[in-house]
């Protein structure tokens, strides 16, 4: 075979290495650009494109009742978007629709408008779909249909203790009461899941990724018994639509603890994404029981019988004559029912509750030591319950330029000074627990994931010896048992405790026409297991007073909870041998 | 230039005269391999061989173990997607369990499909038997999940763990 190609480089060899060169020089220069003077711009977009983040909800902790119902849970729910870049593609995007929309219950026409409608970012099809149907979403792969996982806050009793509990927004931050004190707690804390994406914007299972779990909030137990809530509202309302009253409160306790039984005030709210957006939903989610403040009256009687007996001014049996007025700086001051009651003794003061006795008992006690005793029971200071919004109360001391001697009048018998319920009734606790304060609570236990909080009885202090809680308890176990027509009274159960009524203050001073009716005790009065605290506002009709009012309420609420925490009566039928 | 057949003559060839080997200065080279090759002694082949082999089961080890990794991570990932369903899932189960105890429903059920009524008379009975405990404190959330033992080794992988740079 005859060798035909030359020994030498032709032009032609030449031409195709002078084209190589010029193609791979160009290749160079551009990969030159790309990598080096460009880098950090391209890096960016790829990191863009081929990286996904995701952030992964953290399920929001259960707040639960005393008994361990979840009074607040979280279900798990999915947010439907459209990837409106991958539905340009009209042709997939159709069936996507058509599917979406069978499966959502929405009009295909309407969601494949909307996903190819919008220019920026994926589009939010539906919101919190149930996680099932979501589920079924996800498995079916849509063309460009992303469901990304969400919450449902729920509240299986409904509105029951709502203003205690509180409601989560939209964006899963509570906004009140529990859910919002203890937010940081019950939110727990995100995850953040992100991956390498194919094309399709798909998580490639092989790629890198980087997988930060969620850690799932924490769960709050109280101190409150939905058995006891719901008793507490039940009676609120009847007795609301009773007295043809708009507002009230009830506030059941355990004294010996000052654990927190039930909280209870109307008016409140069905609470609905669409009630948030209306302006009085604060007003009617408050929590009245430790935000309100009013003027205790009558029920403060047995705070100042307490400090005379204790200091040894006065025993039970002292007396005083009762000329149905006294008059201090001018001013006279007036039992409720106008009437002299003549010689009466301590005893009497609380039964009948004579302003004019109150009075007297504050003048053996001196002023200082009345305003000492004061601040001993939590009155003018909050109690620390542990959740936000509580008053302090209003208590104009001695040394303030305000007050004048009047004041140690007629705060003798409740009236010129402000406190909330729950400060009242833990004042009043203090004489079914042997003379000590104890600081009221309502979160019995905070779980972590790894960790249990349990809060104990907090003893604040001794305000009176147990020989005088013992003393003061008695008496206003005369108030009611002693006084056969006493409404507070409950079957089978000896009750301890006072009624109050107020005229309610206003800008200009008292509006004598109007009341609030208040009751407050314990019982049983030998071993109290609960004391409760009813007070209805403003009742309208012939029934005004507190014993009028509030008394059968607090009777009522005392059976139904002493029936529900089977504490056996005196007169129990039948006995074992 | 030599054919093949040539050069397999040559290089059979070379091993027995080493004057040809010098005569065909192409072949040098494999022949000087392949004469130090013949005088390494048997021992030492089998140690050569087995060395070779030794790198190869290395090569061969470390894609296992990758492909482990990718495989358990795979299927960690699937277990994880798996838990997280069933945690949405309990977390459904409670909710409605929540929803059939409410006291409303319980009522409901009480007068409806049990015939509960109201009682005309309480009577109080006292019995010198204590109450019965009250419910629990639920610990569904702070349950530590029992001690799995770990899965066996392969035979394998405690090897690998001797060698630098495949911890």
């Amino acid at each position: 075979m005859t060798e035909t190609r030359p020994d030498h480089l032709t032009w032609r060899h030449w031409v195709v290495t002078l084209l190589a060169i010029a193609a791979f020089s160009i290749i160079v220069f551009r990969l030159y650009q790309v990598q080096i003077v460009d880098h950090s711009l391209y890096l960016d977009r790829a990191l863009q494109t081929r990286h996904g983040d995701y952030k992964v909800p953290a399920p929001r902790g259960v707040i639960t009742d005393a008994t361990g119902y979840p009074l607040a849970a979280s279900v798990d729910t999915w947010d439907i978007y459209i990837d409106r870049f991958l539905w340009s593609d009209i042709n997939l995007a159709v069936p996507a629709a058509g599917e979406l929309g069978a499966l959502l219950n929405l009009n295909s026409e309407a969601v494949l408008t909307k996903g190819t409608s919008a220019t920026i970012g994926d589009i939010l099809v539906k919101r919190d779909v149930n996680y099932e149907q979501g589920l079924e979403i996800r498995n079916l792969d849509l063309w460009g249909v992303r469901t990304l996982p969400s919450a449902r806050r729920t509240y299986p009793e409904s509105n029951l203790a709502r203003q205690v509990i509180g409601h989560v927004g939209i964006d899963g931050v509570g906004l009140w009461g529990i859910e919002a004190d203890y937010d940081h707690l019950l939110r727990g804390q995100p995850g953040s899941y992100s991956s390498e994406l194919d094309p399709f914007g798909r998580p490639i299972a092989f790629g890198g990724n980087t997988d930060n779990r969620p850690v799932r909030g924490g769960e709050v137990q109280l101190t409150v018994d939905r058995f006891i809530q719901k008793i507490v509202e039940k009676e609120l309302d009847r007795a609301l639509e009773e007295f043809n009253s708009s507002s009230g409160s009830i506030l059941v306790m355990n004294p010996r603890t000052g654990a927190i039984l039930g909280m209870g005030s109307r008016p409140n709210a069905d609470v609905t994404p669409n009630a948030l957006e209306h302006q009085e939903i604060s007003d009617l989610v408050r929590n009245r029981p430790i935000t309100d403040l009013y003027e205790p009256g009558s029920v403060f009687k047995t705070l100042t019988a307490a400090a005379a007996i204790d200091l040894g001014r006065v025993t039970p049996e002292t007396t005083y004559f009762d000329e149905g007025v006294v008059v201090v700086n001018n001013e006279s001051i007036y039992n409720w029912d106008f009437q002299a009651h003549g010689e009466v003794n301590v005893r009497s003061i609380l039964q009948k509750s004579l302003n004019t006795g109150a009075v007297w008992l504050s003048e053996q006690i001196g002023t200082r030591d009345f305003y000492n005793y004061l601040a001993a029971f939590g009155i003018g200071k909050p109690t620390y319950l542990g959740l936000s919004g509580e008053a302090t109360g209003l208590l104009r001391q001695p040394s303030d330029p305000d007050w004048y001697p009047i004041d140690l009048a007629t705060n003798s018998y409740g009236q010129g000074l402000a406190a909330s319920p729950l400060q009242v009734l833990t004042a009043v606790n203090v004489f079914a627990n042997g003379g000590q304060l104890m600081r009221p609570y309502i979160v019995s236990h905070v779980i972590s994931e790894h960790d249990v909080r349990t809060f104990d009885p907090v003893l604040v202090r001794q305000v009176v010896s147990t020989d005088t809680a013992t003393k003061i308890s008695a008496l206003m176990n005369d108030v009611v048992d002693g006084m056969q027509w006493h409404r507070a009274q409950v079957d089978g159960y000896a009750v301890a405790g006072k009624t109050g009524t107020t005229i309610v203050s206003t800008k200009d001073g008292y509006d004598f026409d109007t009341t609030i009716a208040s009751f407050a005790g314990f019982l049983p009065y030998e071993a109290p297991e609960i004391s409760i605290l009813v007070k209805i506002d403003e009742p309208s009709g012939d029934l005004t007073l507190g014993g009028q009012v509030a008394a059968p309420v607090f009777s009522r609420v005392a059976s139904a909870i002493m029936e529900y925490l089977r504490v056996p009566p005196r007169d129990a039928m039948v006995s074992n041998p | 230039m030599s054919n093949p057949g040539t050069v397999v003559n040559s290089w059979v060839a070379s091993s027995k005269s080493t004057h040809m080997t010098a005569a065909n200065p192409v072949l040098t080279g494999e022949n000087h391999k392949f004469v130090s090759l013949q005088r390494i002694g048997p021992f030492r082949q089998i140690l050569l061989v087995g060395l070779l082999l030794g790198v190869a089961i290395l090569g061969l080890l470390q894609v296992l173990q990758t492909s482990q990794v990718a495989s358990a991570g795979f299927e960690l990932r699937t277990l994880q997607a798996e838990r997280g369903q069933l945690e949405s899932e309990i977390r459904l189960l409670e909710a409605g369990i929540a929803e059939k105890a409410r006291l409303t429903e319980l009522h409901h059920e009480a007068i409806t499909r049990l015939g509960m009524v109201q009682p005309q008379k309480v009577l109080q009975l006292s019995v010198q038997e204590a109450a019965p405990h009250g419910v629990p404190l639920p610990r569904r959330y702070i349950n530590t999940p029992p001690l799995i033992a770990q899965e066996q080794i392969a035979w394998w992988e405690p090897l690998l763990e001797r060698i630098p740079g495949f911890d």
